[in-house]
């Protein structure tokens, strides 16, 4: 292997890995403050992509602004699912109910949620994929390796948005109070903190994340309206190779993830997937929880 | 009385007359317009397969309203009856199953894809339902089957494209296949593998993805570390995805040729590539986009556009099936489809549409000794600034010559 395949193959990992970490970044902030397992976190990526399709090819918005708005519209979307599917299921739950239950009634609202949301949008944009012109389609070559300015700038964008999470999680009151309700919700009640507009907040959060990133790809690659149900079950991988419940065990993570399929394709063809299973399998093995995760009680 | 008599006589006689007249008239109007169901399963989940039924929604009521079948007198109607297959081997025979049992079709026509189809063949091939399909896999018309044609040029007009290709890239020595990952892909990269290496060319490797990929950065990564002088895209869908890949190899500064034998969907692939990604590419052109179109063609394209408001020609690779079971049945002179598999098993059939003309041949190298499977005089262009460009159309029997010798056999 020459040293100029060795980095593109780092790269072509490190962008499929960027979109992994802001997907499931918004998974862990969602399972960490409200411990809601979303099956339906991928159709959010998926109405990101189709938002921010639909803003710029169709009515002709700056990118930027279309990226703004696509966030902005799945915090809305992230808001009513909360409030009209998750929250509902919450309030029946008792101090008494079991970990075990509470996410099993939440995973399996999901997953209605995430069948709604893609039938949904099957019946309203039909199932022919969508492209749009690149953005970015300018090519950056670094002696033989080359790469696309939009794949470029998914990776700064990606690192972008986990320093501004840190920031927000971990120097605003905004954060205190999002960590506290994940720790307990109780205690977090007694501080004065809303507990349940705490559990929205991490939702719309989360979803905005996905719609992020599904913004950022729409102009990469296509849209399909299957393209959530293709991204969730890896975004899964992910969660469980860096850890659950930890923001760096997500970016790990993605990293890990993203390079071995970009390597693990090169190499093994058609089972690099297998490989990624594999992987997940080996670290559990020895860290149940994930690299830099811990078990969930 | 005499008179009464002869005025009972007038009046019976004139009656009797008026009623014999009054029977042929009943006979007449009792001649009426049968229907014959006719099936069809598609993908409807995927572009192709709902614009091939946009086109049969335009194609079998204009058949229909010229008049349709008249055969020895009696006058049928088309029903075609069409289910949604999604691409799946078991949502395929379930749908055809449905067709044949509870529809009760005699006639199966444009199914896409070996998966579904020869899942379906199970139902239809015991049940004695003629099917004109569009699968790639030789499974479909090997000695097995009786009552099914291939209509999809994939298998024997891959021929014309690369003869096309030969002089269009004479210095060409090496090609990659970028192939999806199931029966159609699997199918159709042996076939273009075999005629590629049969021209001269050797095929490096065929990669393999699975069909709903997106990002194809691994898979063009991989394709400049084997440096081809071609790549060719075997059962690749032609809309978006395939504009995809292109994009992908001109990032990893690919600056070889590219092959393709579906007719690219200009509007998605150009909404997803750069003009410099398409220059050079050698696609499949249908009869409707070539300079001074034949008739048919030229109507179909028409009809289509008054009816949608825009154009595609994404149907056009799998509605010559239609046309196929409409010269079938004219030229059997039966709706019975034993009569009709009989006829142009041992005979043959030609037939025109807007994609093509095109000749059923024989397969003795697949050890079908029946006309089974299809030869089409498909046009070529290149792209060159975005827009496809008429490059040369193979001549029927220069199809059918190439091929003999590549496959061996007397396929005429």
């Amino acid at each position: 292997m020459t040293t100029a395949l060795f980095i593109q193959l780092v790269v072509n990992g490190l962008v499929k890995g960027s979109t992994f970490i802001l997907i499931v970044l918004g998974m862990d902030i969602i399972l960490r403050g409200t411990k809601i397992l979303n099956f339906a976190h991928g159709q959010f990526y998926m109405l990101g992509a189709y938002t921010l399709f639909m803003l710029c090819r169709l009515w002709h918005v700056n990118f930027l602004l279309s990226l703004i708005l696509s966030g902005l519209a799945l915090v809305l979307v992230g808001a009513l699912s909360y409030l009209s599917v998750f929250g509902v299921i919450q309030r029946r739950f008792t101090p008494t109910t079991p970990f075990t239950y509470r996410l099993l009634m939440s995973a399996m609202a999901s997953v209605g949620l995430m069948l709604i949301l893609q039938q949904g949008t099957l019946i309203a944009f039909g199932t022919t994929e969508r492209g749009m012109p690149s953005i970015f389609p300018q090519i950056i070559t670094f002696g033989d390796v080359r790469l696309s300015l939009e794949k470029l700038l998914i990776i700064l964008f990606s690192m972008f948005i986990c320093f501004a999470l840190y920031l927000l999680m971990y120097k605003t009151k905004l954060g205190l109070a999002m960590r506290t309700v994940s720790f307990d919700p109780e205690i977090a009640s007694l501080q004065g903190v809303n507990s349940f507009w705490m559990f929205m907040i991490c939702f719309a959060l989360g979803s905005a994340l996905a719609g992020i990133a599904g913004g950022i790809i729409a102009p990469v690659f296509a849209v399909t309206p299957t393209m959530g149900t293709h991204i969730i079950f890896t975004a899964f991988l992910v969660l469980l190779v860096g850890g659950i419940g930890s923001y760096k065990g997500a970016i790990l993570g993605g990293v890990l993830v993203g390079l071995a399929l970009s390597f693990g394709f090169h190499f093994f063809g058609g089972i690099s997937e297998l490989f990624v299973f594999v992987l997940v399998i080996v670290i559990l093995i020895f860290k149940p929880g994930g690299i830099l995760g811990e078990v969930l009680d | 009385m005499e008179r009464k008599g002869l005025t009972v006589v007038l009046l019976s006689t004139i009656l009797i007359a008026a009623f014999m007249m009054f029977i042929p008239l009943s006979n007449a109007s009792a001649a009426e317009v049968k229907t014959l169901k006719v099936g069809c399963t598609l993908p409807l989940n995927v572009g192709f397969g709902v614009e091939t039924k946009k086109a049969l929604e335009i194609i079998v009521p204009a058949f229909n309203k010229a008049g349709g079948f008249d055969i020895n007198g009696q006058k049928y109607k088309v029903d075609l009856i069409i289910y949604d297959d999604k691409y799946r081997p078991n949502i395929g025979r379930a749908a055809v199953e449905r067709l044949v049992n509870k529809d009760g079709v005699k006639f199966n026509v444009c199914q896409i894809g070996s998966g579904p189809t020869l899942a379906g063949l199970t139902v239809t091939e015991p049940a004695k339902v003629v099917t004109f399909c569009g699968g790639a896999s030789s499974k479909l018309i090997g000695p097995k089957t009786q009552y099914t044609f291939g209509t999809s040029t994939t298998r024997t007009s891959i021929m014309a494209l690369w003869l096309t290709a030969k002089k269009v890239f004479p210095n060409a020595k090496t090609v990659v296949n970028l192939s999806p990952d199931d029966k159609t892909g699997h199918a159709r990269a042996k076939t273009e593998t075999k005629i590629a290496e049969s021209m001269g060319l050797k095929v490096l490797d065929t990669i393999y993805y699975p069909r709903k990929t997106t990002d194809f950065a691994p898979f063009a990564t991989k394709v400049m570390t084997l440096k081809p002088d071609l790549v060719d895209y075997p059962g690749a869908v032609a809309g978006t995805q395939l504009g995809l890949q292109f994009k992908a190899l001109y990032e990893a500064g690919f600056k070889g040729g590219h092959i393709s034998a579906m007719t690219p969907k200009m509007d998605e692939v150009t909404a997803v590539a750069p003009k410099e990604a398409l220059e050079g590419v050698l696609a499949t052109m249908t009869a409707t986009e070539i300079p001074n179109p034949p008739p048919m063609a030229k109507e179909f394209k028409e009809a289509y556009i008054k009816k949608y408001g825009n154009w595609s020609t994404a149907s056009l690779t799998w509605i010559p099936a239609w046309y196929a079971f409409v010269e079938a049945v004219k030229k059997a002179n039966s709706v019975d489809p034993q009569v009709v598999a009989e006829v142009i098993s041992k005979e043959g059939l030609e037939w025109d549409s807007p994609t093509y003309k095109a000749r059923l041949v024989k397969r003795p190298d697949l050890g079908s000794n029946r006309y089974c499977d299809v030869v089409g005089a498909s046009s070529y262009g290149q792209i060159k600034d975005g827009k496809m460009r008429f490059v040369g159309k193979p001549d029927l029997n220069e199809i059918i010559v190439a091929s003999e010798k590549l496959y061996g056999g007397n396929w005429r």
